[in-house]
């Protein structure tokens, strides 16, 4: 039951973008872990730089869209550092639409 | 480890300040969007930091300028461009010197961040080499110098004494990996290294404790 809700939440949250690349903060690699049990959300959630000024709307996005999930009452964030993101962590194919954006990634 | 871990935020939260008053005059575009970049880098480190104080059962000041653990020497604008790109050399430097030296610490939270503090230090540093080879090669070698010897002067004794009991114990309990000599001797050796393969040949005295507040971490001239 857990198992399919976080495949359905993973892929739930392919519809946040981050702001400043119109890429998902799952594409990018931002999602690092996402664990449910009983309507509780524990998300594992890093940034490209730790001056990031778009943290709080990316965690916003985010707990907005997985509180739209029937079986979610409540999402519990954690910023985690360890493992670094680099960009080996951006998907293969965000890399394409990022290409095609003149990004280089 | 508490006060350490204080003062790095706040230096850090200091120097982000610093260097944002730099974006808008710096001597190049490159280098005022770098400032910029660096800043912003400075102040998430900050915010990073303070969390792990309060993992520690320390209430601390994380908004606008941060709490009052920070060098003299941050207590205002950096004065010319010398100052900022000693500032991003020695300031940064020592400051990431340490960072470093917690990659691997028992401080889980403080080994978490140090990764991620060193991989975007990598920049800061590449760019304040760079800066001090072309200014070590025009006329501003002379006053350049002096704002390295001088931000030293600071820098050098944030570790403490060679015997500093709060740095000592938390090499003991496995939270820093190097002494405050050791960090001072790798600063030392980096820095007349850099300016030596410009042909100018320093040296960094060994600092004195006359003066030092160990409970801000802060030398006061």
């Amino acid at each position: 039951m857990s198992a399919a809700v976080e495949a359905r939440l993973w892929e739930a949250l392919t519809e946040v973008e981050d702001p400043e690349i119109p890429i998902s903060v799952v594409h990018m690699g931002l999602i690092v872990a996402i664990a449910y049990a009983d309507g509780v959300v524990d998300l594992k959630l890093t940034f490209t730089a730790m001056g990031c000024p778009a943290m709080e709307f990316i965690q916003d996005d985010i707990r907005e869209r997985l509180l739209a999930e029937p079986d979610v009452d409540e999402v519990r964030i954690e910023i985690v550092w360890d493992p670094v993101w680099t960009r080996k962590m951006i998907r293969e194919e965000a890399r394409e639409t990022m290409r095609g954006l003149g990004i280089v990634a | 480890m508490k006060t350490l871990l204080a003062s790095l935020a706040d230096n850090k939260a200091a120097l982000g300040r610093r260097y944002a008053e730099w974006a808008v005059s710096a001597p190049t575009l490159e280098s005022a969007v770098a400032a910029a970049a660096m800043a912003q880098d400075e102040l998430g480190h900050a915010r990073s930091t303070y969390p792990v104080l309060k993992g520690l059962g320390v209430e601390a000041n994380e908004d606008g300028f941060g709490g009052d653990k920070r060098f003299a020497l941050l207590d205002e604008e950096l004065p010319d461009w010398n100052a900022f790109i000693a500032a991003n050399l020695v300031v940064d430097g020592v400051l990431t010197t340490f960072v470093a030296s917690c990659v691997d610490s028992s401080l889980t939270p403080m080994a978490q961040r140090a990764k991620k503090i060193l991989q975007e230090e990598g920049s800061h540093r590449a760019h304040g080499e760079a800066w001090a080879r072309r200014l070590l090669r025009g006329e501003q070698r002379d006053p350049f110098v002096a704002r390295v010897l001088e931000t030293w002067e600071h820098a050098s004794r944030w570790v403490g004494p060679d015997d500093d009991a709060e740095l000592a114990a938390a090499v003991e309990a496995g939270e820093v990996s190097r002494t405050a000599a050791e960090q001072r001797e790798l600063m030392r050796s980096w820095l007349t290294d850099l300016l030596a393969a410009e042909g100018v040949t320093i040296t960094l005295p060994e600092p004195t404790f006359g003066g030092w507040d160990a409970e801000r971490r802060r030398w006061q001239p």
